[in-house]
């Protein structure tokens, strides 16, 4: 039987578990003269909100080892012209791959007319719920932190959109767990983590902050083992599908968030410096299939062998990372 | 659409440019000579390419770092990058041997490049006197410019204006003055040339010529003297077009990194745009005072 990378979340089926992270594929047009579009299992566009944003002062990007930091400030164009401006919406429904719309808002009513307007758009396969950014002081974060802000948003939008529903957490908490727990009681069908985490970087001769965002949030490959670590914790402690994010670089790193849990990936910042990523990853994960002898991406999901469970290795995180001893 | 507008064979694709010399032209100034068919054949005056700082096992520098490219030999397939050290990249772009002066023998170095990314500037009215203005290593676009417009079929007559904080940093200058074009620099502690802002030395040599209204001004340069050379040919009604630099984070519109108060036309509202994705090149007339907003 010939391997296949498609992949599940929900009832959502992929052609492969390389989807593009939000904020970093602009909304597909401007990648054309690189990759098509269509390779990808999916494409998530930067967040939208209901009014149009235009962003943070400058500088807005800062590089840091093997990372950046960013502090854009969900610069968008609104929801009205997300949806009618045929750069947008319109552009993105004619690729051969799944559309997932990244919402952002301030107000669960914000978030609730957005989903009502895009249930009506059949382009839209999913929405991705941003509750998690950290650039903006209304950016959907204080959703992410509160494990009940985060239930009850997920079920305001849960209400309103038929469809399948991505809610994106942010990194920036204690334990990622409870937040995890409560947007799935939400009726979130799929949860993607890792948003970016908040940093910042200072110039001390002028003694100011790099960005002018002042705090800005890290991705690249600096966040891998992070994110590895809360999408591992996730995927122990939830039931429904996980999207891994964080300093994803080549085949072998999506590899490792799909055997720590994830049945699906996003790739971020490396686009910037390899836009036609995804066609080489996608090429690598058919290879890997062949030499593990798996039929398919699913075989491998959450396939990690641990000596310990996931609940006494948070237990020992939350201690200090004090040793707990094998097999015990 | 299922495939995008563009065939598969024009995909703008990160491509590994040979090494073909690496001279140092004056203290802390090189000429980065690359080949690369593609990236010859395609580029225009404004353009930029983005240069992957390591050797591409390493995930340090992350980020490409972006250069405008100073001359193309499509001919040949080769391009020329005008470049200063100021950091890690930089400095590792500098590092890099110059096989024009090392034993052949050795295996080509490669570098891997993205690119030509960007817009390129308009051609000039057939009667224009065409005014390049630049400052420091901001001279680099203007040479492809002067060099395409001397190819074309009439060409205008040009002066270039080069500024410098003193005369030691005018290393570019010597490329220009190989040019049959006027060739003025300014310096601001008046070491060398015009004692000012080469912004300053493009009004008085605009005055001596009568302050014809077929002045043409292409800039490219620091903040300041973008912003100034905005607000002359605005207040005195020239055409002028800038060539804009920000911090980059893809190079390509795809992060919204590199924006900076433009607007659409002259009746549109300033809104953030990506210098990289609708510039780097701007009529005069788009731009916020202040540039950055
Ligand atoms: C469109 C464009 C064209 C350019 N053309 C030239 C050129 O022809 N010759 C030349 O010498 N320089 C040019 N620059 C500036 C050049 O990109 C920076 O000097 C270079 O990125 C510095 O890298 P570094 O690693 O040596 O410095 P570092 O200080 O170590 O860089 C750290 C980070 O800051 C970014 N950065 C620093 N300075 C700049 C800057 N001025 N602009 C954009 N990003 C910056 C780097 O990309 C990197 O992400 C151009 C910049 C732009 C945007
Ligand atoms: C420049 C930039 C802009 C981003 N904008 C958004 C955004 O608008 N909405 C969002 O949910 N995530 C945004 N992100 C976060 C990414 O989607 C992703 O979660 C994060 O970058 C980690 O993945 P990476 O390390 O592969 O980049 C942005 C990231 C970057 C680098
Ligand atoms: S540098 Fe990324 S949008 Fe311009």
């Amino acid at each position: 039987m010939a391997e296949t990378l498609k992949t599940r979340l929900g009832s959502l089926e992929l052609k492969n578990p390389i989807l593009s992270a939000s904020g970093t594929f602009g909304y597909g047009k401007e990648v054309e003269s690189f990759v098509d579009p269509s390779v990808y299992g999916g494409i998530v566009g930067k967040s939208i909100s209901l009014e149009p944003r235009k962003g943070n002062p400058l500088p807005r990007t800062w590089e840091t080892a093997s990372g950046m930091l960013n502090s854009i400030g969900l610069q968008n164009p609104g929801i009205d012209a997300f949806i009618s401006d045929p750069s947008y919406l319109p552009r993105m429904s004619a690729y051969d791959t799944r559309v997932v719309v990244n919402l952002v808002g301030d107000t669960v009513d914000e978030y609730v007319e957005m989903a009502r307007r895009l249930d009506s758009e059949s382009a839209v396969d999913a929405l991705e719920l941003n509750i998690s950014c950290p650039n903006c002081p209304l950016g959907g974060m204080e959703f992410g932190v509160d494990p009940e802000a985060t239930r009850r948003l997920v079920e305001a939008v849960r209400e309103n959109f038929s469809r399948t529903i991505i809610a994106k957490l942010t990194p920036n908490v204690t334990d990622v767990v409870p937040i995890a727990r409560a947007a799935e009681a939400g009726g979130a069908d799929a949860l993607s983590l890792v948003n970016t985490y908040v940093g910042m970087a200072v110039e001390w001769r002028q003694r100011r902050p790099r960005l002018g965002g002042i705090t800005g949030g890290l991705s690249g490959p600096a966040i891998k083992p992070l994110a590895l670590r809360l999408v591992w914790l996730a995927a122990q402690n939830c039931e429904i599908p996980i999207i891994g994010i964080g300093g994803i670089m080549n085949t072998d790193d999506v590899l490792e968030f799909i055997v720590a849990g994830a049945s699906a990936v996003q790739i971020g910042t490396v686009q910037f410096i390899r836009p036609r990523i995804a066609l080489e990853i996608i090429e690598g994960l058919g290879e890997a299939l062949r030499e593990l002898g798996a039929g398919s991406i699913g075989e491998l999901v959450g396939t990690l062998e641990t000596d310990r469970d996931a609940i006494t290795v948070r237990q020992a995180d939350e201690d200090g990372g004090e040793e707990v001893p094998v097999g015990e | 659409m299922s495939t995008s507008d563009c065939q598969p064979s024009d995909y703008i694709a990160p491509s590994a440019s040979e090494v073909v010399s690496n001279r140092q032209i004056g203290p802390d100034w090189y000429v980065l000579r690359l080949r690369e068919e593609s990236i010859a054949r395609r580029s225009e005056p404004g353009m930029f390419v983005q240069v992957l700082c390591n050797d591409g096992e390493s995930f340090d520098p992350l980020l490409r770092r972006p250069f405008s490219v100073y001359c193309a030999d499509k001919e040949n397939g080769t391009y020329d990058i005008l470049y200063t050290t100021v950091g890690r990249g930089t400095r590792w772009m500098a590092a890099l041997p110059d096989p024009e002066t090392t034993a052949s023998g050795e295996s080509p170095v490669k570098v891997d490049v993205l690119g030509p990314l960007g817009n390129t500037f308009s051609t000039p009215g057939e009667d224009e006197t065409v005014y390049l203005v630049g400052g420091g290593v901001g001279v680099a676009p203007l040479y492809f410019l002067a060099l395409h417009l001397l190819a074309l079929p009439a060409p205008p007559k040009i002066h270039f204006c080069m500024g410098a904080r003193t005369g030691e940093f005018l290393q570019g200058i010597e490329d220009f003055r190989k040019l049959p074009i006027e060739t003025h620099v300014a310096t601001n502690d008046g070491s060398e040339g015009f004692h000012g802002f080469v912004t300053d030395l493009f009004v008085e040599l605009w005055k001596d010529a009568g302050s014809a209204e077929n002045a043409r001004i292409y800039g490219c340069g620091p903040q300041g003297m973008n912003e100034s050379l905005r607000n002359l040919s605005i207040e005195n009604d020239l055409a002028c077009e800038i060539c804009l630099e920000s911090m980059m984070g893809c190079g390509f519109g795809i992060c919204f990194g590199c924006v900076a108060p433009i607007r659409k036309d002259a009746d549109s509202d300033f809104i953030n745009r990506r210098i990289c994705w609708e510039g780097p090149v701007f009529n005069s007339t788009l731009l916020c005072p202040g540039i950055e907003g």
